[in-house]
């Protein structure tokens, strides 16, 4: 029952497996290799939506007929990374219908194990996510350094803070954030949260907001009204008396004698 | 290919997201093509294939914390994974009868309309399917694993719990099957 071992053709099979897996071309004389070959190359076609298939181009004259048929549709393989992009997210949201795991990864943060397939497919959203959790980081890095006293620290980081809410997509928790950095800059010292370094607050979702370089003084809505210009590097002290203003006119001195010239 | 998958699930399984993410993006095509050998296309498309591709491709960054590097090619963690999926959703394509698996769809035309080249390449494959269908399941599964998504026969062995040269000769026995079942294939095709 037992067919006798041809061990040229078991090793002449092996070879000819081995290059249909890596999608070579098949021996032009042998029929199941080709049709082997064809099978490959329709498997590989990239993913598309029934709906939105493309209508591929004609074939090319000369290559109609079952023989030129069977040839791999090597070109067709090659995707475009937003095609496969998109593709890739709507057999996730096929999935994520079924078992509700596609949907869990697009609100998959970082250190998920949902992670890498938020970043494969929501890769906007997984920027804001890396810019929230880098935000949050920023925040509690400045409220550490405002408890240690290091204010200058605490401003910096909550520059760092301030840019990221910018990136973040999602406008209730850019503004809640945003409500903390403000708070956490309410409490440094005047010479520390200046024009520069306290910029306004963003519109949740909006731009990022930059520190500007020639920010006017006075525009900024900083809470410290004294605060002064590049305030950024000025250690940190309790606020010095001001000064009254205006200042009184100082008393004009007599003429010197004529002896004394 | 084989050491660079372990490394990157060993990495994987400590919680390196980088290299989950690399991890998914080498296997991913493969998953694919594996699922689409074995239910074809549906109505014209490959789409319930590629949704259990991505059910696959799920449960395995789903089970890699769960990973142990035991010596044996990564891919037979995959395709383990991936046979079990794909039993499933036979099983439930099955029950429901609202999805034909591939030899129940291999007597029905394509339904999508297209030019020649691709309606005689699309045939043929789904001609293929029909012969596979006629394989034994270990003769299809080699062939399916060895073509398709184009794993060694070492790996074939792991997946299959074979050793490298069982499986060269049992591919071999496979292949003379499938040249015999394709001989009145070739004929419809020249006529």
């Amino acid at each position: 029952m037992t067919e006798p071992l041809d061990v040229t053709r078991v090793t002449r099979d092996a070879l000819l497996l081995d290059a249909l897996g890596r999608g070579d071309p098949p021996p032009p004389d042998d029929d199941v290799a080709t049709i082997l070959a064809a099978w490959r190359a329709d498997l590989a076609e990239p993913a598309v939506v029934p709906a939105q298939a493309p209508v591929r181009a004609p074939a090319e004259p000369g290559r109609e007929g079952s023989v030129a048929a069977r040839r791999p549709l090597r070109r067709e393989v090659r995707v475009r990374a937003t095609r496969v992009r998109a593709t890739i997210a709507a057999a996730a949201a096929v999935v994520g219908l079924a078992g509700g795991a596609v949907i869990a990864a697009s609100d998959a943060g970082p250190g998920s194990p949902l992670w890498p397939i938020t970043r494969l497919v929501y890769e906007d959203r997984a920027d804001a996510r890396i810019a929230e959790r880098d935000a949050q980081h920023a925040i509690a890095a400045a409220r550490d350094a405002i408890d240690d006293g290091r204010y200058g620290d605490a401003g910096r980081h909550l520059d760092e803070a301030t840019v990221l809410i910018g990136r973040i997509t999602d406008t209730g928790v850019a503004g809640r954030l945003q409500r903390e950095v403000d708070a956490l800059r309410a409490l440094l010292p005047a010479d520390v949260s200046g024009p520069d370094t306290a910029p306004s607050a963003p519109a949740p979702g909006g731009p990022a907001p930059t520190a500007p370089a020639g920010a006017v003084p006075g525009q900024s809505s900083g809470p410290s009204p004294g605060s002064t210009p590049g305030g950024g590097g000025v250690l940190p002290g309790p606020p010095l008396p001001s000064l009254p203003v205006p200042l009184p006119p100082l008393p004009s001195l007599p003429p010197l004698p004529p002896v004394l010239e | 290919m084989s050491s660079t998958e372990r490394d990157l699930a060993n990495r994987a399984a400590g919680g390196d997201a980088d290299a989950t993410a690399a991890l998914l993006a080498l296997i991913r095509p493969g998953v694919v093509r594996y699922c689409r050998a074995h239910f074809g296309r549906i109505g014209g498309a490959y789409t319930t294939a590629d949704d259990v591709a991505q059910e696959v491709c799920l449960a395995v960054v789903s089970a890699l914390p769960r990973y142990r590097d035991l010596g044996r090619p990564f891919s037979a963690y995959v395709y383990g994974i991936a046979a079990h999926k794909v039993a499933d959703a036979r099983r439930t394509a099955l029950r429901s009868c609202a999805v034909p698996v591939a030899d129940a769809a291999l007597d029905r035309p394509d339904p999508a309309p297209g030019p020649e080249q691709r309606a005689v390449a699309t045939d043929l494959a789904r001609r293929l399917s029909a012969l596979l269908a006629k394989l034994s399941d270990t003769h299809r599964e080699i062939v399916v694993l060895r073509v398709a998504v184009g794993l060694s026969a070492e790996e074939v062995g792991a997946v299959l719990g074979m050793s490298a040269a069982a499986v060269r000769v049992t591919q071999s026995r496979a292949l003379a099957r499938l040249r015999t079942l394709a001989g009145s294939l070739f004929d419809e095709v020249a006529a």
